[in-house]
């Protein structure tokens, strides 16, 4: 049980650009006002608690190196998920929309595999595990969005279940307001799903602090694919975690498109021996958009494998910034993992940073990483323009061609849909001059 | 040429260097002189962090963390750490603002 | 102990502290780092007045800097900076008794077959190591090129103009706490001037005439290759140091004018006991190329990137590291390639074992600034573990802001292979032998890189670590 904080929040100073922490009162009434039940307001507590004690992000560690955390702070907490958002629902499958008033869509199929999409904290055997994957002492993110969400949503598949089709959950961003959501995603043992979690909209002003966590149960198979596309103007901070059991699977398959400046933080942990886990991303920044990740694949269980592949094509003055970790603690042997970061330079002022970092405690172990940067390969060009392709159509070619390997291991299901969305952006592309 | 306003010179005072953002720029004005007002990149070509509001010495600004040195009428580094220069921007005093051609 | 700033001492310090002597004052200086401890080691050398100022303002930057966020900060916090002495005594007298010397080093001394008067020179048990001989007929052959070749402190008397010049120009004392440190009190250390294309072909020693007060603690080395000159350093020693001086924060700056060439090969092997906190770092001109081949087998931490700033066209920069450690070490390795023109190229080989319960790593950091296209760099960092304890980190930092260029970065870790020790023993090897041959074959491409006696040495120190035999 938390214990019960002073009535009025510490002060802040005009010099700390933080947002005041919740007082237990505020949060409180927060809460209630939602309709939320003691467990909802025991875990915002607890996460208060932990922002009170939280620093914001030391430059100095690789994982803020390139984005000051103070561009992503939102000027005041415990504020209502603003309402005036553009619904932009596909017509087909189950989606879920996650905006305030909304009701989920569940196809047929998805209602007989006997999935729960709920509130979050409704449904109780989803909101045992919530807190696992995404902790409230994690850091200064995790403890702001366990504190402050807004709009939050829970999806469980029982045991043994498999559902086809993907789930789509589609979060539109509000111009010019706060949005913090959360999600919550349990598949229990040896069920499989995939989900698309679309994150669009928005605009100047606006800004999305969202956390997602992924449990997936004993031979579980999970696939998510984390789609932004936010307008321009958007800024937003998204953290995903999957938390995988014995020989439990997981596909994260990223694109990452859209905002002004956007940062995901994606990883898995490997708890359960003989789990696997594969995270393949794809980001075009262009114009003036800073576009950071970060990936990570912890093993903390032997007979684990994981591989990440993450490419970036930045265009104009555009900066996308990588950093990724893989770290083997020492009770995992056997483990195996890879990791590779391919850069595509476009802009004469187009950059590109990538620290891929490895921390490995056991020696039984098989572990590599490679990145590169480069700028398209004049050769290439030549040899398409010699066979009659105009600029345009060449540079196309060559930069879809590069971001290929990271849409072959996407999601059946989303995968012509993730490409339609790469190709609608490579479409705009014009050589470096 | 495209002039920016950048701030009122009167809040600079003579000999020290301040910091103003213009979009997504961070830039310093250095005062060196009454009448003598240079704009440059509000970053060290080092560690790329802010070189920060601070007393000039001369025409020189010092960045507070690896001791880098910028020469503030033309961007040349004067010292190591950092390995290159910083960018430079033409100045003028007009209407008693600082502006410059960014 | 004061740390404010002692002024114009020279008129009275005789009054204030009682005596005129500062080699007196070091004899009996007490633990810990004050402005009157770097006010009497200036004044002992007899420097001039701007070295004097220079180690004053560094001390009060190394007082107000923090210790570093990042690396092993458990052992970074255990330094006790009040207990340390800060300028080793007489050179006419011995520092440790050979009774105190650890067993285990003894024994490796015997068994790479180090003569006995080396041994106790390396023991620290006697001041000087007499290769007086050997170092004067190279001495010879080196004023009539109008090489430079000496000590810091006579660099800093007898060329003061070329010192003076070229002074921190490559690393300020603001840079980092310990090269603040070293700025404050360094001692030692060699100076190395070639001229314009004079091609030294005989790497040139600091192990022949240095004697303890130069090896190690806060040494300062500045080597300047002219325009076309081309120059081969070595430091240090493959076969065990053992020093109570557990502090050593030494500074190296290198200057390759255009056309030049400079390679500076460091095989360090400190007892484990010391700290080893290394800012190495080289300026490379128009078509100059610096090599660093960097050896780390001893000590408790050694913290040392050795850096490149590729600041004229076509400048190129490499460095090859190996890092050994053991149980109770921590080689915090790696090395930094700043690409500040165009064309220029660099290239970063790291290698690293790590036994039982050791760690080592790579840090590095590749920037390729804008505007400077052509630029090509790759880094391969292959780490090996041999045990279940054992650790390795990879932290490598590329920031790429000009699109024509190639960057290239891969790293590896793996056991020491049971599938490859089958194969040796089903040859006939031994398991010992197996495992002997994968190391060596691991870290041949740094070994091939020593004079011969060196590489000869090296083998046969891997070969006693791996026994086991040396602790």
């Amino acid at each position: 049980m938390a214990k019960p904080m002073s009535a009025t929040a510490p002060a802040v100073s005009p010099a700390d650009p933080r947002p005041a922490v919740p007082t237990s009162a505020g949060i409180t009434e927060f809460s209630r006002h939602r309709g939320e039940g003691a467990a909802a307001l025991q875990q915002r507590l607890h996460a208060a608690a932990a922002l009170a004690r939280a620093e914001l992000p030391d430059r100095v560690r690789h994982l803020w190196r390139y984005t000051d955390p103070v561009r992503l702070l939102p000027r005041r907490l415990l504020a209502p998920a603003p309402q005036d958002v553009v619904l932009d629902a596909p017509a087909v499958g189950p989606v879920v929309l996650v905006a305030p008033g909304q009701t989920p869509r569940l196809s047929a199929a998805a209602t007989a595999c006997g999935i729960t999409v709920a509130p979050l904290f409704a449904d109780a055997d989803a909101a045992e595990f919530y807190g696992q994957a995404v902790p409230a002492t994690a850091g200064y993110f995790e403890a702001l969005n366990g504190a402050a969400w807004n709009l939050g949503l829970s999806v469980r598949i029982p045991r043994g279940r498999h559902l086809a089709e993907p789930l789509r959950v589609l979060i539109p961003a509000p111009a010019g307001g706060d949005l913090l959501p959360r999600l919550l995603i349990v598949v229990e043992e040896s069920a499989s799903l995939t989900v698309v979690e679309e994150h669009y909209g928005g605009g100047a002003g606006g800004l999305v602090l969202g956390a997602t966590e992924i449990l997936a149960g004993a031979d579980a198979e999970v696939r998510h694919a984390l789609v932004q596309r936010w307008a321009d103007g958007q800024v937003g901070h998204l953290i995903q975690r999957a938390h995988l059991a014995r020989d439990a699977r997981f596909v994260g398959a990223t694109v990452s498109l859209g905002g002004d400046l956007a940062k995901l933080d994606l990883g898995a942990v490997l708890a359960g021996e003989g789990a696997r886990s594969e995270i393949v991303g794809v980001t075009l920044p262009r114009q003036r958009q800073h576009l950071d990740h970060h990936t990570l694949h912890r093993h903390t269980a032997g007979r684990t494998w994981s591989n990440i592949d993450f490419k970036a094509a930045v265009s104009d003055r555009a900066r996308s910034a990588y950093t990724g970790l893989i770290r083997i603690e020492k009770n995992a042997p056997g483990s195996e993992a890879y990791q590779e970061n391919r850069n595509l330079l476009l802009g004469e002022q187009a950059r590109a940073d990538t620290i891929p970092e490895l921390e490995i405690l056991t020696d039984e172990v098989s572990c590599s990483h490679g990145a590169t940067v480069a700028p398209v390969d004049p050769e290439q060009i030549h040899y398409l323009r010699s066979r009659g392709l105009p600029p345009e159509a060449a540079l196309y070619l060559i930069v879809r061609g590069f971001v290929e390997s990271v849409l072959a291991q996407t999601p059946d299901g989303v995968r012509e849909e993730l490409d339609a969305l790469i190709t609608a952006r490579l479409a705009g592309l014009r050589r470096a001059e | 040429m495209a002039w920016t306003s950048i701030l009122p010179l009167a809040e600079i005072p003579v000999g020290t260097a301040r910091p103003a953002a213009v979009g997504l720029d961070r830039l310093l004005v250095c005062r060196v002189a009454a009448s003598d007002v240079h704009v440059v990149d509000d970053v060290c070509s080092h560690d790329e962090s802010p070189l920060g509001a601070q007393e000039l010495d001369g025409s020189v600004v010092t960045c507070p963390r690896h001791g880098a040195r910028f020469d503030v009428t033309t961007g040349s580094v004067l010292r190591s750490p950092a390995p290159v220069g910083i960018a430079s921007y033409p100045t003028r005093i007009a209407g008693g603002w600082v502006e410059a051609d960014l | 102990m004061t740390t404010e700033r002692v002024r114009e001492l020279n008129l009275d310090y005789e009054q204030k502290y009682g005596f005129a002597d500062p080699e007196a004052f070091l004899h009996k200086s007490p633990k810990g780092l004050s402005h009157e401890t770097v006010e009497m080691i200036s004044r002992f050398k007899a420097e001039p007045d701007w070295m004097r100022e220079f180690r004053h303002r560094a001390l009060d930057t190394f007082l107000a800097k923090p210790l570093p966020h990042w690396g092993n900060q458990e052992l970074l916090g255990a330094i006790d900076f009040a207990d340390i002495h800060y300028y080793v005594r007489s050179t006419e007298e011995s520092v440790n008794d050979w009774d105190d010397v650890p067993e285990n080093i003894k024994r490796t001394f015997t068994r790479l077959g180090i003569p006995a008067a080396e041994q106790k020179f390396l023991a620290g048990v006697t001041a000087q190591y007499d290769s007086e001989v050997v170092y004067h007929s190279i001495r010879k052959d080196l004023e009539a090129m109008g090489v430079v070749f000496t000590d810091m402190d006579s660099g800093l008397a007898k060329h003061a103009d070329v010192v003076r010049r070229y002074w921190a120009s490559v690393i300020p004392p603001d840079d980092n706490k310990f090269a603040a440190l070293n700025s404050a009190v360094w001692s030692g250390g060699s100076f190395i001037y070639v001229p314009r294309g004079v091609k030294v072909e005989i790497p040139l020693q600091a192990y022949f005439r240095i004697n303890t007060q130069n090896m190690g603690q806060f040494e300062r080395t500045l080597i300047i290759a002219d325009e076309g000159a081309s120059v081969h350093y070595i430091e240090g020693c493959t076969a065990p140091v053992y020093t109570t001086n557990s502090l050593h924060a030494a500074v190296v700056e290198l200057i390759a004018l255009p056309g030049a060439r400079i390679r500076y090969t460091t095989i360090q092997n400190w007892s484990n006991n010391v700290y080893n906190l290394v800012t190495k770092r080289a300026h490379a001109h128009r078509d100059a190329v610096v090599e660093w081949v960097d050896g780390n087998l001893g000590s408790k931490l050694t913290m040392k990137y050795p850096a490149i700033y590729l600041l004229g066209e076509r400048a190129h920069g490499e460095v090859l590291s190996i890092a050994y450690a053991g149980t109770g070490q921590h080689q915090d390795a790696g090395a930094k390639m700043i690409h500040a023109a165009p064309n220029t190229s660099s290239r970063i080989i790291s290698k690293s074992i790590s036994k039982d319960a050791g760690r080592a790593g790579y840090r590095g950091m590749i920037k390729v600034q804008r505007d400077c296209p052509g630029c090509r760099t790759s880094v391969e960092c292959d780490a090996l573990l041999i045990g279940s304890a054992a650790r390795t980190d990879t932290y490598p930092t590329m920031e790429i802001a000009e699109n024509d260029v190639r960057v290239e970065h891969e790293a590896r870790v793996s056991k020491l292979g049971d599938e490859q020790l089958f194969y040796l023993q089903s040859r006939g090897l031994s398991a010992d032998q197996a495992r002997l041959m994968i190391v060596n074959g691991f870290i041949e491409p740094f070994v091939r890189e020593l004079p011969m006696e060196y590489a000869v040495e090296m083998n046969r120190l891997i070969e006693l670590e791996m026994e086991g035999s040396v602790g």
